[in-house]
């Protein structure tokens, strides 16, 4: 769950500085040299917080990942850092049975929150008693200045399969620590089960927060945000297309080629061919040795070259690169420097082999003529020899890089699957049934895959690009099933998973029932499959528009509390044809060198969440295909009576949301959740927590006993 | 026989019960009566004496091992260094860890003639010959300490022992007890008789009609006897400046012109200018002053006068007259009478003073306490709108009381309890939820409980009401998810297995957290709880897991016979069942095949199955395994067609191409044979397909003038032109450039 933001004035990085010492107060906690025990899926969020030098200079002595086998030390203290999740707790567990007689002193920080679930836990495997806890309430990590993420991997499985929210709750907390930081949202709104989950958890958190922590309540600065004027939650729910796609932006290719991990790319340095330049910049721990080396390289504004082309097509990507390689080359001549012909040399290689595969090319929208290349040449090598450049971070303007993304979209199989994904017709089943026939069961799905079963525990390269595996299968097969409407048939639904557990196996009957539960994948598209929902709505009696004092609060059968991943009473049996239409999902011509639409990311396909989001600021794009609507909203939105205007939003001229949902409720009921819109008001009797002035004026007689009378 | 502290901070009462035998516990009470915890201390022995300060203990065993507890808020009993004593210790006292070096409880025990000094490391001797000391006073501040030996002789010294700062007789024999008052005296009590030793050994005695008894306090000695309580106190600065007789300090001036003032006499404007520059340090002492006095009359006039002094200056910050005007009205409220506090200003102001610094407890707040503990709810309300501090607490403790001691019906109990509760904010109701629920009035508890805003406090509370249906809700309502782990695996617990499972089942939320609890701490429950939920489905999934890392095909078939008996039984998993059974027949058949072939067949999938047996060239087997599995002939061709190439096994490509219209077409043919390099088998293949794909492929394969005829047929022009620019053959070329400029 990430939440973007555009407000200029905001800079969340200035948070990592809270972080930074909340994790010395948890470093300090423990006396002494100790040795640090990272959880693998903190070491990423925790990287962006502290360096190595910090951590020595609190008495670390040496860092370990959290893994089966205890760490091999010496070191009387063992600090761990982890996610409070069942598995990674036992290791702890079985770490400290392990140690037996000899006694070490073990702390356990658990992040973001101490659970009793893990306490549980401990308690069971009797260890409770032999370990320190902890709490490091690292909620939300700043990725970029304007980007907030958990850094929770695996949540959307947590969410709609597992239905564990302690995902939501967790961002809930993060939202409200921001909201302590810079007040109150005026406006919450959003779409989605889940997103109505949280808007609600945020409201009992601040009615709760209201009701113990008075004293809080007056310090602090709780009053309304003027930062913010709104807070939109999107649930991922809403929109399960686009993830399915492949984006065309550079770095969605990034991510679909090399896998994208908390803001860092990871390449393997044998692939890389100009890696000679730069050492692998994973400078973190000292237990790197074992690994095979990797470059690991830090994908955000930091790097100015790449904040210019990471939003842009690929196809753009060129343009960009050569008007900024001008800029360079002004300041700089380096095509002197030796290294940078050699550069010059290997790479005209490589330029062979683009110009072998050009005729292919020319066909292909992705069309990546040669002398693009030579620009982009001039545009890298002063880049990358410019020493000042930080060496050991590396930098994302890598040919190799390029390159390999290069190779990658040229591929038929990669050209196949966008058609396939543009299409879908006829032609292009054919190449689902091509992919099923030759199934290469042994592809282990991507890590970061939840729902896939991974049918072996032998480890096995990363191969989302890995021609026909059961998960590029999976993925446009959901593609089909979730575009497709009524096209798709139950019979359809069968028949693919036949063929599916033939080419990859019986034990995939579990993956595709889960995929079933979350609804990326089928029998029926189904209008009438969700019953449950007259007791759902009103689960609090209320649908979250106003706020509810707890005195007055209903409570209904929670055990309807069933978030679901389908619209729950949609008007056209094709949901996604209707979107499609009414919110202009897909553009025929794109402009992707001066984009004036996000379409441009996917070659002509707009993600419904953007698009959702422009419904709230009313925006030319979707607004456009229906007229007539934006007509009527404007109306309302003028009407002294409209609910909307009771709040008037900081900037409700420019882009502000303070029109909410209006106008668009035939679209909501076709996308998939429920609507939430909360208005946040201030709390009206704090000032008589404090001592007025005036109440300072004492006579002599102010020291006659009071009397209970 | 019980030692029984009273805890300043929360009005708690410890009890230590040596009369056990066995399993020691310190019982902590509330000041109700109300046992609300206990503290193991010792395992397998008795506690027989035990030493208190703030915080925390030090228990002594009948082993005489000494164990400290630090905090009872978080009772972690640890026993202190090892003194190997054969009997009790003439006395022992303990130097509170806030008052020593090393921030740890240090305890004195006098065995034989010398002192021993314990902490959680090491005993050190102090190697003193006077001993046995029946008595042993620490100063309030812990430097010093008082010691009495069995001959009288009352010594002071250093806490670190290398310091003695004075030694007195005041009587033959050992006093009673001994403490100290202030940080500078020390009252020794015997029988009716108590002596002040002063810091240079000198004595004071104070002589009371019966026995007496002493209570240190931080700034003097309460000294009890049956009809009387006095307190002893070094009489203050601020005091002795001004009332001194002939003293002539700015404050005694000021105070005395006061009195001028009110007998109307002229001196007083006289007397005030000859304080001139000091009229500030005058008034601020007659403030002083004020606080120390314990009579009214004392007070009023004292702050007239700081009042009067201060219409001289131009420039005062009334602020302390102020705040001191507060103190001695609240101080005058707890020593009245009808309440009965008496405590002095020094103890009232550094107990605000210590208590301010942790930001989370309001100042103030434990003297309501008192008060409410008193049940003097009212008049606690009074100084909280005197002072302005939130008023919950009372509420909520009044409510409690009025609970506790109700004999109304529930629904009047409720309106009694709600008319005054709802009109207060931010009242945690769940404390009172409990007090009605321990009193017996349940639905009372429900009730209230609604309106409690906290989950967190609810759930606990519902479970211990046994009401955890009701429990489970809130805590899936809150949205903490940790919460609802905590129900389920609280009832997980306490229920029997099958009304937990019913609870659970009952609930969608539990059943998946159930579910995925049991599934991530690898518990086999869940097989029972599926079983009893018909979840046939699901179950089948538990065994398909465990079949993952099964090798024995025997066991794998077994296994997939029970998943598919259970799948049978619930028509809705007809493809379930069918597929299962597939799978069976499946493993079968690959057990014949691994003894035909010779290789490790069991466990492929049939894809891969149909696949190997092209590979050893069992093309019948093949084809018999496809069409009894269903497979598509699509899926088959494709199969049979890269394992022919993948051979290399050209004829039986092309018989297999001929035998009739492949359904996946011809492409894939010539694709695969491009792909193996084998142009000249492609190109038989390419000329059956499509002609609009034909100008490619040839292209492919590099065949230029057949590329170029293809293209003519199908009026391909950008083929054409790839043609020209790769061809070698300059005749070519300029045939398809005419071509071009003809089409043109």
């Amino acid at each position: 769950m990430k939440l973007h933001r555009g407000v200029p004035q905001v800079n969340v990085l200035e948070l990592r500085d809270q972080i930074r010492s909340q994790l010395i107060q948890v470093l300090d906690s423990v006396r002494g040299t100790k040795a640090l025990v990272i959880d693998t899926d903190l070491s990423g969020p925790l990287s962006y917080i502290t360096d190595i030098s910090l951590l020595r200079e609190h008495g670390v002595e040496k860092v370990y990942y959290l893994e089966a086998s205890p760490p091999q030390t010496d070191l009387q203290s063992v600090l761990y850092i982890a996610r409070p999740k069942i598995p990674k707790i036992k290791w702890i567990a079985d770490h400290i049975k392990s140690s037996g007689s000899e006694s070490k002193n073990y702390t356990l920080y658990m992040v973001p929150r101490r659970t009793l679930l893990c306490e549980r836990i401990l308690e069971e495997e009797g260890v409770l008693g032999d370990l320190t806890l902890g709490e490091f309430r690292m909620d939300f990590v700043p990725l970029e200045r304007d980007l907030l993420s958990l850094e929770l991997g695996g949540t959307f499985k947590d969410l709609y399969l597992d239905g564990d929210f302690s995902g939501v709750y967790y961002a809930a907390r993060g939202l409200m620590s921001l909201q302590g930081r810079y007040g109150f949202f005026p406006r919450i709104v959003g779409k989605g089960d889940y997103a109505q989950i949280l808007g609600e958890i945020l409201d009992r958190m601040r009615r709760e927060l209201s009701s113990t922590d008075r004293n809080d309540v007056a310090q602090s600065k709780w009053a309304i945000s003027e930062q913010f004027d709104s807070l939109v939650i999107i649930d991922r729910a809403t929109d399960l297309v686009t993830p399915l796609l492949t984006p065309l932006s550079y770095e969605g290719l990034i991510d679909e080629v090399f896998g994208i991990k908390n803001g860092c790319a990871e390449l393997e340095s044998a692939t890389s061919i100009t890696d000679s330049r730069r050492q692998a910049g994973d400078g973190q721990t000292g237990t790197t040795e074992n690994v095979p080396k990797k470059q690991r390289i830090t994908l955000n504004d930091t790097d100015e070259v790449y904040t210019h082309v990471r939003g842009q097509n690929l196809s753009a990507v060129g343009h960009v690169l050569n008007r900024l390689a001008k800029d360079l080359q002004d300041k700089k001549d380096l095509l002197h420097k030796a290294k940078t012909t050699r550069e010059l040399r290997q790479f005209a290689d490589k330029i062979g082999e683009i110009q072998a595969s050009r005729q292919s090319l020319q066909t292909r929208k992705y069309n990546i003529s040669l002398a693009m290349f030579v620009m982009y040449l001039s545009s890298a090598i002063p880049y990358a020899t410019d020493t000042s450049v930080n060496e050991t971070d590396g930098t994302f303007i890598d040919i190799s890089v390029v390159e390999r993304i290069i190779k990658r979209t040229q591929s038929d199989d990669f050209n196949q699957m966008l058609e396939v994904e543009q299409k879908l017709g006829k032609e292009e089943i054919s190449f689902l049934e091509q992919i099923s026939a030759l199934g290469d069961p042994s592809a282990a799905p991507p890590p970061s895959n939840g729902i896939t079963y991974s049918v072996s525990q032998i480890p096995k390269p990363p191969s989302n690009i890995a021609p026909n595996s059961i998960y590029k299968l999976l993925r446009l097969l959901c593609l089909y099933y979730l575009t497709g409407g009524t096209s798709f048939k139950a019979k359809m639904y069968d028949q693919w998973c036949n063929e599916v557990l033939m080419a990859f196996g019986y034990q995939h009957r579990v993956t595709l029932n889960r995929l079933s539960s979350v609804g990326l994948f089928g029998p029926v598209l189904g209008t009438k499959t969700i019953s449950l929902d007259a007791v759902t709505r009103s689960r609090f009696g209320f649908l979250g528009s106003e706020p509810v004092s707890g005195a007055q609060k209903t409570k209904k059968i929670p055990t309807a509390m069933n978030p679901s991943t389908k619209p729950r009473h949609p008007a056209h049996n094709n949901t996604f044809a209707y979107l499609r239409k009414t919110l202009n999902l897909c553009s025929e011509d794109v402009e992707v060198a001066t984009p004036t639409d996000i379409s441009y990311l996917y070659s002509g396909y707009a993600p419904l969440s953007i698009r959702l989001l422009q419904c709230l600021t009313r925006d030319e794009a979707v607004t456009k295909s229906t007229r007539l609507r934006r007509q009527s909203s404007a109306q309302r939105t003028t009407d002294p009576d409209d609910h909307g205007n009771h709040h008037s939003g900081p900037n409700s001229d420019t882009g502000g949301i303070s029109g909410g949902w209006k106008g668009w409720e035939d679209v909501l009921a076709e996308v998939p959740g429920k609507t939430v819109d909360i208005i946040q008001r201030p709390k009206e009797s704090t000032s008589s927590l404090f001592l007025s002035d005036s109440s300072r004026t004492v006579s002599g007689k102010d020291i006659i006993p009071l009397k209970a009378t | 026989m019980k030692f029984v502290a009273l805890l300043r901070d929360n009005q708690q009462l410890l009890e230590a019960d040596p009369d056990q035998d066995i399993d020691s516990f310190i019982h902590i009470y509330s000041a109700n009566g109300l046992d609300i915890g206990k503290i193991e201390a010792a395992r397998d022995k008795g506690i027989i004496d035990c030493k208190f300060w703030d915080n925390g203990l030090v228990a002594m065993t009948s082993d005489y091992q000494l164990i400290a507890v630090d905090d009872f808020r978080e009772p972690k009993p640890h026993s202190l260094a090892e003194c190997n004593l054969d009997e009790a210790p003439s006395s022992w006292a303990i130097i509170p860890p806030h008052l020593t070096l090393s921030h740890h409880v240090e305890v004195l025990l006098s065995v034989n003639s010398t002192i021993l000094i314990v902490d959680s490391i090491s005993v050190q001797d102090q190697f003193l010959n006077q001993g046995p000391f029946s008595k042993i006073a620490i100063s309030p501040n812990g430097r010093l300490v008082a010691l009495c030996t069995s001959f009288g002789l009352i010594q002071v010294v250093s806490s670190n022992f290398e310091k003695s700062f004075s030694e007195s007789t005041p009587m033959d024999i050992p006093p009673n007890d001994a403490v100290w008052c202030g940080t500078d005296a020390v009252v020794a009590a015997y029988d009716s008789f108590a002596a002040l030793i002063g810091p240079f050994g000198d004595i004071l005695s104070f002589e009371y009609d019966s026995r007496i008894f002493l209570v240190q306090e931080m700034d003097g000695v309460r000294i009890f006897t049956n009809t009387e309580h006095d307190f002893l106190y070094k009489v203050p600065e601020s005091s002795k400046s001004i009332f001194q007789i002939g003293s002539t300090s700015p404050g005694a001036l000021l105070y005395d012109a006061y009195e001028h003032l009110t007998g109307h006499s002229s001196k007083t404007d006289e007397i005030v200018r000859s304080i001139k520059h000091d009229l500030a340090s005058a008034v601020d002492a007659c403030i002083a002053a004020a606080g120390h006095e314990s009579l009214l009359e004392y007070q009023q006039s004292l702050l007239r006068a700081a009042s009067f002094g201060k219409s001289f200056i131009t420039v005062y910050n009334g602020d302390k007259f102020v705040d001191m005007c507060r103190h001695i009205r609240l101080l005058n409220t707890f020593n009245s009478y009808d309440l009965g506090i008496p405590i002095t200003l020094v103890q009232y102001v550094s107990y605000l003073q210590s208590r301010c610094m942790s930001v989370s407890i309001l100042p103030l707040e434990n003297w309501i306490d008192r008060l409410i503990n008193r049940n003097q709810h009212l008049l606690a309300i009074k100084i909280c709108d005197y002072l302005d501090e939130p008023r919950d607490k009372i509420y909520i403790h009044w409510a409690c009381s009025k609970i506790r001691s109700a004999n109304e019906e529930e629904d009047k109990l409720y309106h009694i309890l709600m008319e005054k509760l709802s009109t207060v904010g931010g009242i945690s109701y769940f404390e009172i939820a409990e007090a009605a629920n321990d009193n017996g009035y349940s639905k009372l508890a429900v009730k209230l409980l609604k309106h409690e805003p906290k989950a967190g406090n609810q759930v606990p509370l519902l479970l211990s009401m046994n009401n955890p249906s009701l429990a489970l809700e809130e805590a899936i309502i809150s949205g903490d998810a940790d919460l609802v782990y905590f129900v389920i695996l609280h009832l997980y617990k306490t229920q029997n297995l099958g009304d937990f499972f019913h609870l659970v089942s009952n609930n969608i939320v539990a059943t998946r957290f159930f579910e995925k609890y049991c599934r991530e701490q690898g518990s086999s429950i869940l097989e029972d709880f599926y079983f009893q939920n018909d979840a046939f489905n699901k179950s089948t999934e538990l065994i398909l897991i465990e079949n993952l890392t099964e090798r024995d095909p025997n066991k794998l078939i077994a296994n997939l016979k029970v998943i598919h008996r259970l799948l049978s039984k619930n028509k809705s998993h007809v493809f379930e069942a069918n597929v299962t059974s597939n799978e069976i027949k499946l493993l079968n058949e690959q057990r014949k095949l691994e003894q035909d072939l010779g290789e490790i067949v069991v466990g492929k999938t049939l894809n891969e199955t149909v696949f190997t047996c092209v590979m050893s060239g069992q093309m019948n087997k093949a084809s018999k395994i496809r069409s009894e599995f269903g497979m598509s002939e699509k899926t088959f061709y494709w199969i049979k067609l890269r394992g022919l190439v993948q051979k290399r096994d050209w004829t039986e490509l092309d018989k297999f191409s001929r035998s009739k219209k492949p359904p996946i077409g011809f492409k894939p043919f010539a694709s695969e044979c491009i792909k193996a390099l084998q142009y000249t088998e492609a190109e038989k293949y390419i000329s059956k397909c499509d002609p609009k794909i034909q100008p490619q492929l040839y292209i492919k394969i590099g065949r230029y003038n057949k590329a170029f005829e293809a293209s003519l047929v199908v009026k391909d022009y950008d083929a054409m032109r790839i043609i020209a620019s790769k061809t070698q053959d300059t005749g070519l070329r300029l045939e398809i450039e005419s071509r071009l400029n003809q089409a043109r």
